[in-house]
């Protein structure tokens, strides 16, 4: 009984589900396919992705410094490799390392360490690690530190970092899957067989299925500041790269994302996750999210459930999707508060990092 | 076979039990709302923020803000200058839109930006083109200010493929390059991480942001 997929799927025959028809088996199988199909590959598309210009992102540090925070959705408990691509050079024959901490909810932690190999900016290649979760963990989301380090007397430059998880392939395991709190029961094929009855069991199981790859997060946006830049170059051409949402950001500084309608029916949500840094004890302040006022009052990751409370963009007409700006609102809230040159990163709280999760 | 964009209802699980005669109608709606996750919801898409420098000489190095002043800097060094964006495509990913943000300064030269699909084997920037592409220019294509500043702060402004399906002219082709649309991708390099490689003339990236083109309607 293998619970196979084939990539591309195939759609069912919608005129053959109507009434006065058989219901075939070329029907069920394809159903069945059609949801190993998309539990194995949903949302494997990118969940980090972010660009740096040239010496912005610049490390001089022989020995590994925290640099950014990212938060990645976990799909479910089979997918257990994240692929991390890195752009980035280093002036010299030795090579520079960044590793990349991934920390799930119970705080264990999985690394991998990329050399970077090129020796300018797009010289060659870009060089990619994995990522491996071995153990069984709850939670749908985990933190993504990347540290740098460059040899001595040299400098690391970072261009862009890309990270996804690995899809999985055909057949999927065996026995009940899980998605944090949430069950995928994978269909055989064999079973779906024209000498097969069509079973209470395939409706039922189908329509869990359907909830649980619902309920599946995509990453809508994902944005770190870069901590603790450094280079022997003067602070006018390097090592000055955003390490806070500030001032010139607020018009453009989202991202135009699909939200289907009966989001909110169904019972799903979206959720902003925000890292905070330099608040003091008892320090707060708020800002705006698709029309949502977040109040941050600790250093660190929080999350957030979001209400949709916004008009839809223009843009829906070209995409033939309801497209909502996925990020910061352009609102004297923001625009006199975490917006303003008159709250910088050195004397208050400030935000350092921004995912927003939607599904 | 339409393909929704909601997420409809489903058929009640009690129909799906023993002793039910379970209607075609049943069958229909797990098939519309599976069809909804693996070609709209679960299209790939990749939403990329382009840090630049926060040094100003109003403030020094704040490290806030990756645009100042509601703009972005055109540097002088922005001249043919090329960016490698990653992204993970799906089996889906028969065609790409892009949608980038930039700031344009008309009097540091001609404002362009080119994009183009590669594959990524062996990591390589340099990989085989899949589509040469497309350019956008100005001022048909582009917003550009002439802002005889140095190095200029122009507001923000869009750029967009479209979403539509346009013949293309000729993908293996590099001269001239087609008008703005989506990107194609070949059968046998969906699923592969792709490199999308952007170059801009006298002009600033801030983000860009590429999209799957959802299909209303896909024959099974």
């Amino acid at each position: 009984m293998s619970n196979s997929f084939t990539s591309t799927p195939t759609l069912v025959d919608p005129s053959r589900l109507t009434a006065g028809q058989t219901i075939r088996t070329t029907e069920v199988v394809r159903l069945a396919d059609l949801q190993n199909y998309i539990f194995a590959t949903g949302g494997t598309h990118n969940v980090v992705s972010q660009m740096f210009d040239d010496l912005c992102f610049i490390q001089d540090s022989t020995t590994y410094v925290r640099m950014c925070e990212w938060m990645v959705p976990l799909l479910s408990k089979e997918h257990d490799s994240l692929v991390i691509n890195v752009s980035g050079y280093c002036p010299t024959a030795a090579n520079a390392t960044a590793r990349f901490t991934l920390t799930m909810d119970d705080s264990t932690t999985y690394t991998t360490e990329i050399s970077i190999t090129d020796s300018n900016r797009y010289n060659s290649v870009f060089n990619q690690g994995t990522i491996s979760i071995t153990g069984s963990h709850t939670g749908d989301t985990a933190e993504l530190l990347m540290e740098l380090k460059a040899p001595s007397g040299q400098e690391a430059v970072i261009l862009g970092v890309q990270a996804n998880w690995q899809p999985l392939t055909s057949p999927l395991s065996t026995g009940t899957l899980q998605a944090d709190t949430l069950s995928y029961i994978p269909q055989g094929q064999t079973r779906q067989g024209a000498d097969k009855p069509l079973s209470s069991r395939f409706g039922v199981e189908t329509l869990a299925n359907i909830n649980t790859l619902r309920a599946r997060g995509r990453v809508l946006l994902n944005w770190s500041g870069v901590e603790g830049a450094s280079s022997a170059l003067a602070i006018t051409v390097a090592a000055a790269p955003p390490r806070a949402i500030g001032p010139g950001d607020l018009p453009t500084f989202y991202s135009p994302a699909a939200v289907f309608s009966g989001t909110v029916e169904e019972g799903l949500t979206l959720k902003a996750y925000v890292n905070a840094q330099n608040l003091g004890v008892g320090d707060s302040f708020e800002f705006i999210v698709m029309g949502n006022t977040l109040t941050i009052s600790a250093n660190g990751w929080a999350e957030f459930e979001l209400d949709l409370m916004q008009d839809e963009l223009e843009l829906s007409d070209q995409f033939g999707l309801s497209m909502y700006r996925a990020g910061l609102d352009q609102r004297n809230a923001n625009i006199n508060g975490i917006a303003s040159p008159t709250y910088p990163p050195s004397t208050t709280g400030y935000v350092a990092g921004l995912c927003i999760i939607g599904v | 076979m339409l393909i929704p964009s909601a997420y409809r209802q489903t058929p009640s699980e009690q129909g799906c039990y023993n002793g039910q005669i379970v209607m075609g109608g049943a069958l229909s709606q797990m098939a519309s709302a599976l069809a909804q996750l693996s070609h709209c919801k679960f299209l790939g898409e990749a939403h990329y923020q382009v840090s630049h420098t926060t040094y100003s000489t109003l403030w020094g190095a704040e490290q806030f803000g990756a645009r100042l002043n509601g703009g972005t800097r055109v540097r002088t060094t922005y001249k043919t200058y090329e960016y490698n964006f990653l992204y993970q495509s799906t089996a889906l990913s028969e065609r790409l839109a892009l949608l980038m943000v930039y700031g344009a300064d008309y009097s540091a030269g001609n404002v362009s930006i080119k994009a183009e699909a590669r594959a990524t084997g062996s990591n390589s920037y340099t990989g085989t083109v899949l589509d040469y592409g497309i350019e956008f220019t100005a001022p048909t294509y582009l917003t550009a200010l002439s802002t005889p500043l140095g190095e200029a702060v122009p507001s923000d402004q869009w750029a967009f493929t479209g979403c539509r399906s346009v013949a293309v002219g000729n993908p293996l082709s590099t001269d001239p390059l087609d008008r703005p649309r989506p990107l194609v991708i070949p059968s046998a390099n969906r699923g592969e991480l792709l490199n999308i490689k952007i170059t801009v003339n006298s002009l600033s990236l801030v983000a860009v942001h590429i999209y799957d083109v959802y299909q209303l309607q896909v024959t099974p």
